[in-house]
């Protein structure tokens, strides 16, 4: 074998094993997605600015704050030029890291990243959204902290600030945030954050229908559903049909989490203890369209 | 021609390996590489209609991420200073590759830019030298002398990093 040949050979092996950075991947998906429908040749010039952010990574024990493009496009200025004059392209969304805090102190440790989302045009939603999520952050934070010196026990606790952009819908951008405290009593909590690709409005799921008449048929379907797969699992347990009917999941919060997953499907999301036991975590029911019909907006 | 988003949007994911590899290898970060890469999947969308023969897609999109990464680094060209006026600390530059062993990615990224590209299209993306030169904007006859001074700056890096060559 020639040298020549050894290197292809090795070229062909590394490339097979070749792994992109899932952050690339992300940006490359979600760039795709922004796409308008159908190339054009010759578009309208507008001005938009350029972004251009850089992670910097802070080591140590402190807050600080970063900028990091996880997953959307880095649009530069001939190319934002040329896309601003395709109408059916919207706010086109950034999510940085706005606040980065990790800390380990005895027996209590905190690594928290809060997100923040941006637009190039300031959509209201976008802020909405990052307002919302940076004051619950505070909040759990707080309680955090509260009960680590209420705790007389010691022990170890943790709390766990992450999130992630759900790049499965082409009409909704989601970020998913998971707050998540490790101790004597594990708990995660959930939220799921939509916005309209359109509008840069948030969405919420009293948005979606007409009227009212959702809360009723999707509470009945997630009823249904949780007697389904307390039925084939034994070990799957959800508060309905229980010996305390009034501890029972009677129906949906109008504005229910939810996102839409790959095959457009609307996925209704319940925090953990809310529907069930602690151990079944957060739980999601997926929405067949069958159920929603005629009802959708 | 008229390509369809969908087919567009397959052939990106079909190349993107390729295309970030490349990308890393002019600007050495994967943050730029990112940056660029997706500057080159707009850019290439937005002139898709020129494309006339699908079989050059992939030499054609090749050209235009090495313009982006070309632009990326002339709007780079300064010195990052600190508050005290003097140049930051030359930090271990970063390596493409996950993989904790040393690889052949590894040594074609620390040949000299012309080298490293040529390389890169020739054994990993299985190009010829046509394409390459169409990728680079250069002449055949350019880019198989970067070839040839490519594979011999290559063995040097393989040898003293304890790869095979035969001598």
């Amino acid at each position: 074998m020639t040298n020549d040949d050894r290197i292809r050979e090795a070229a062909k092996h590394e490339k097979a094993g070749f792994t992109l950075p899932e952050a690339v991947h992300q940006s490359v998906e979600e760039t795709l997605r922004s796409l308008p429908d159908h190339p054009q040749e010759e578009v309208s010039m507008s001005n938009i600015n350029k972004r251009t952010a850089r992670a910097r990574w802070i080591s140590g024990v402190a807050a600080a704050i970063l900028a990091i493009f996880i997953c959307l496009p880095n649009v530069n200025a001939t190319t934002a030029r040329a896309l601003s004059g395709i109408p059916v392209l919207g706010p086109v969304f950034r999510v940085v890291t706005f606040r980065e805090f990790s800390e380990t102190s005895g027996d209590e440790s905190v690594d928290i990243k809060v997100p923040s989302v941006e637009t190039d045009n300031g959509a209201e939603g976008a802020k909405e959204v990052s307002r919302e999520v940076d004051a619950l952050t505070q909040k759990v934070l707080d309680e955090f902290y509260q009960e680590t010196d209420r705790m007389t026990d010691g022990g170890k606790r943790s709390l766990d600030v992450d999130y992630e952009v759900l790049n499965l819908s082409d009409k909704y951008f989601t970020l998913k945030v998971t707050w998540t405290e490790t101790g004597a009593d594990t708990g995660t909590m959930e939220r799921y954050y939509n916005l309209d690709r359109k509008t840069g409005k948030r969405v919420e799921l009293s948005d979606l229908f007409k009227d009212d008449r959702y809360i009723a048929v999707l509470s009945d379907y997630v009823k249904e559903e949780m007697r389904a797969q307390m039925k084939a699992d034994d070990s799957v347990i959800y508060f309905v049909d229980t010996d305390l009917p009034d501890e029972d999941f009677q129906e949906i919060d109008p504005d229910q989490d939810f996102f839409f997953d790959a095959d457009g499907r609307l996925n209704l999301c319940f925090a953990q203890y809310t529907v069930a036991p602690g151990f079944m975590g957060t739980v999601t029911f997926a929405i067949p369209d069958s159920v929603t019909q005629g009802l959708r907006k | 021609m008229t390509h369809s988003k969908e087919w567009f949007s397959d052939r990106i994911r079909e190349h993107e390996n390729g295309l970030y590899a490349l990308a890393f290898s002019y600007v050495k970060n994967e943050a730029d590489a990112g940056d660029c890469l997706q500057n080159a999947i707009l850019k290439a969308y937005e002139h898709l209609g020129q494309l006339s023969d699908p079989d050059s897609f992939k030499p054609w999109l090749y050209g235009i991420l090495v313009n982006c990464c070309k632009d990326e680094l002339k709007r780079r060209g300064r010195v990052d200073l600190r508050d005290d006026g003097m140049p930051e600390q030359a930090e271990p530059e970063p390596r493409i590759s996950r993989d904790t062993r040393y690889t052949l990615l590894d040594a074609v990224m620390k040949l000299e830019p012309p080298y490293r590209t040529v390389l890169l299209l020739h054994y990993y993306e299985d190009m010829a030298v046509s394409d390459i030169a169409r990728v680079t904007g250069r002449t055949p006859g350019a880019v198989r002398k970067q070839l040839e001074r490519g594979r011999t700056q290559l063995k040097a890096v393989l040898l003293k990093e304890g790869f095979f060559y035969d001598e």
